[in-house]
C-alpha cells in the first residue's frame, strides 16, 4: 500500500528537515503509486515457492564453460 | 610527444612496451598531453595525476629494462571513474559531499589495474554518485559529448565515455548500476561491458546499490575490453558480492567465430520506444551476424514491464540507504535533482524491496529457461536514442513524449536487475551524425562470449569504431 501524502509529509520533516512542496509532493506521490502498481504487479507474478536470496543462488551455479 | 600514439590499440601499446620498442613514460606522456588538451573542454577529469602516472610508467619501463614481466596491461593508460579509491588520491564521487575525501589505499579493482602494469591517469568525472543516466554534474561541470558538446554522454559514466572516445586515456573503468557503462558508451561511440553480476570487485568503490553495481571497461575495441577484463575479472575475498568461480578466459576466446552462434534478435524489448534510426541500426547488426555464419532468430524476453518496475523498488531503497546519513546532515550539498531521486528510497515499503528480490529470482530463471534455453546471446539496442541535448527536458520517439533522462535507462537497467554481462558498442550513426548503440546480452558468467562476438562483429567490418571529432 502506498503512502498518503500526510505520512510523505511527516517522513519529509523528519529525514529531510524540510517540508516538500506542493508541486514536488504531486510528483512524488504520483511515483511512488506508479511503484505500487509495479509491487502489485511482481506479488500476482511471484510463485509461492521464489524467495529472496535465489538469484544468488542462480549466479553461484553458473559456469563459464563455452 | 607524437599524440598518434594515443591511437594505438592497447594490445599493440602493451605489446611494444614489453618488448621494450616503446617506452611507457613516452606512451603516458602522450596521453597526459592529450587528456590536457582535450579534458577540459569535456569535462573529462576530476583529478588527472599527471606526476602518479608518470613515476608508474617509469617503473614500468624499469621492470622491462630488468628482463621481468610487467604484466598484460604494460604501459597502458587507463582513467577510472571518481568512485574507486586510489591510494594518494580523492575519491569525489562527482559529488560535493565527498570533495576532500582522501583515499589511504587503492581498492582491489585498483590494485589489479596496477598489478597488470597499467597507468592510472587519474580520476573521471561522472554523474553525481553514480546517481543519473545522463552525465550532468553542477559541481564538476557536464560531462560533454564530443560528437557535439551541445549534448550529453550518457550516464553515469560520462567521463569514462568521452576519456576513450577522444583518446585521452586507452582504456577506461565505468560502473553500471542500470546502464551507467552501455549508455554512455551508446552515446559516446565506444565499446562498454558490464560484466556479470560479482564477476569484478566492488569492494573500495563508493555504491550506488549494493545488489546491482557491476564495473567494466569502455574502450575502442572488444579486444581491449578483453585485455581489461582479464586483468580484473575474478573472486576478490574482500567483495561479499564476489561470485567465487574463476574468471573466464577472455583472450583465447576472442577468435571464436560467429558462425554457428545462436543469437536471439529481442526486438519486443527496445522496437517499440526506440527511434527509428536505432532500430534500422540494430537491423543491420543482425544482418551482418547472419551473414558471418550466425543463427539468428526472434527472441521475447518475458514480463519486461513488471521487471522494470521491481528493479527500480529494488534499487531505490539501497541507493537511500547509503545516502542516509548524509541526506539527514548534509541535503544541501547533493544536485537537488539527484538528491530528488535519492528520496524517493525512503517511501517505498520493506515488502515491496524484498517482492522485487523475490521477483528478481524468479524472473532471471523464467529468463535463463525461455530465452537463453534457446540461444546463446541476445541482440538488442542499447539506448532507444542518440545523445538528447543537454538543455532538453523531453524527447519524442515515435510520437510519443518521455522525460529525456528517464527514457536513456529503460534498454539498461533489466539487464542489471537479471546480473547478466552486456556488451554494448557503436550500431551506426543516425542522421545528425550522432553514435548508436546496441547490446549483446549473455547468460551469467558468459561475459567472454559477448566480447567476442563483438570483436567477430569488428573483424567483419560491420562495426567500425571511429574517433570522435572533438579536439580541444
Amino acid at each position: 500500500m502506498s503512502m498518503s501524502e500526510k505520512e510523505i509529509l511527516f517522513r519529509s520533516e523528519e529525514i529531510f528537515g524540510t517540508l516538500v512542496g506542493e508541486e514536488k509532493l504531486s510528483e512524488l506521490t504520483s511515483l511512488l503509486a506508479s511503484l505500487e502498481r509495479a509491487n502489485l504487479g511482481a506479488v500476482t507474478a511471484l510463485s509461492p515457492k521464489s524467495e529472496p536470496m535465489g538469484h544468488r543462488a542462480i549466479l553461484r551455479e553458473a559456469s563459464n564453460a563455452g | 610527444m607524437p599524440d598518434n600514439l594515443t591511437r594505438l590499440p592497447a594490445s599493440e601499446i602493451t605489446a611494444r612496451v614489453r618488448s621494450g620498442e616503446l617506452s611507457a613514460v613516452d606512451v603516458a606522456e602522450a596521453f597526459l598531453v592529450r587528456a590536457e588538451k582535450i579534458g577540459p573542454g569535456l569535462n573529462t577529469w576530476i583529478t588527472l595525476d599527471c606526476e602518479g602516472a608518470l613515476d608508474q610508467a617509469q617503473k614500468i619501463d624499469a621492470i622491462v629494462a630488468d628482463g621481468k614481466d610487467p604484466g598484460l596491461l604494460a604501459g597502458v593508460p587507463v582513467g577510472l571513474k571518481d568512485i574507486i579509491d586510489v591510494a594518494g588520491l580523492r575519491t569525489t564521487a562527482g559529488s560535493l559531499i565527498f570533495k576532500d575525501q582522501m583515499a589511504s589505499e587503492d581498492a582491489p579493482l585498483t590494485r589489479k589495474i596496477r598489478n597488470a602494469g597499467a597507468i592510472i591517469l587519474g580520476k573521471v568525472n561522472l554523474h553525481e554518485f553514480a546517481f543519473g543516466p545522463s552525465g550532468h554534474n553542477p559541481h564538476y561541470g557536464d560531462q560533454k559529448n564530443p560528437w557535439d558538446p551541445e549534448r550529453v554522454t550518457g550516464g553515469s559514466s560520462g567521463g569514462s565515455a568521452n576519456a576513450a572516445a577522444t583518446g585521452q586515456a586507452s582504456i577506461t573503468i565505468g560502473s553500471d548500476t542500470g546502464g551507467s557503462i552501455r549508455i554512455p558508451s551508446s552515446l559516446c561511440g565506444v565499446i562498454g561491458h558490464k560484466p556479470t553480476f560479482g564477476l569484478v570487485t566492488k569492494a573500495g568503490c563508493v555504491p550506488l546499490s549494493w545488489s546491482l553495481d557491476s564495473f567494466g571497461p569502455l574502450a575502442t575495441s572488444a579486444e581491449s575490453c578483453a585485455l581489461m577484463m582479464s586483468a580484473i575479472a575474478g573472486p576478490d575475498p574482500e567483495d561479499p558480492s564476489s561470485l567465487q568461480a574463476e574468471a573466464p578466459d577472455f583472450i583465447s576466446t576472442l577468435d571464436r567465430p560467429l558462425a554457428g552462434l545462436r543469437i536471439g534478435h529481442a526486438r519486443n524489448y527496445y522496437a517499440d520506444i526506440s527511434d527509428p534510426s536505432v532500430c534500422e541500426a540494430v537491423e543491420e547488426v543482425d544482418r551482418a551476424l547472419a551473414e558471418a555464419g550466425a543463427q539468428v532468430i526472434e527472441v521475447n524476453i518475458p514480463d519486461l514491464e513488471t521487471a522494470y518496475g521491481a528493479a527500480t523498488n529494488f534499487m531505490m531503497p539501497e541507493a537511500s540507504a547509503f545516502h542516509e546519513k548524509n541526506i539527514r546532515e548534509r541535503s544541501g550539498d547533493y544536485d537537488p535533482k539527484v538528491l530528488d531521486r535519492l528520496k524517493i528510497g525512503f517511501f517505498v515499503p520493506a515488502t515491496s524491496y524484498i517482492q522485487a528480490q523475490r521477483f528478481r529470482s524468479q524472473w532471471t530463471a523464467q529468463v535463463l529457461r525461455e530465452v537463453f534455453g534457446k540461444v546463446d546471446l541476445v541482440l538488442a539496442a542499447a539506448t532507444p536514442v542518440p545523445a538528447p541535448l543537454r538543455s532538453a527536458k523531453t524527447i519524442k520517439v515515435n510520437g510519443k513524449e518521455y522525460d529525456a533522462r528517464g527514457h536513456l535507462i529503460v534498454l539498461t537497467r533489466h539487464i542489471n536487475f537479471l546480473g547478466f554481462p552486456s556488451t554494448g558498442f557503436p550500431s551506426g550513426f543516425s542522421n545528425e551524425g550522432l553514435p548508436l548503440g546496441a547490446q549483446l546480452i549473455g547468460p551469467p558468467l558468459q561475459d567472454h562470449r559477448t566480447i567476442a562476438a563483438v570483436h567477430q562483429l569488428e573483424k567483419t567490418g560491420a562495426l567500425r569504431f571511429q574517433y570522435a571529432p572533438f579536439d580541444g
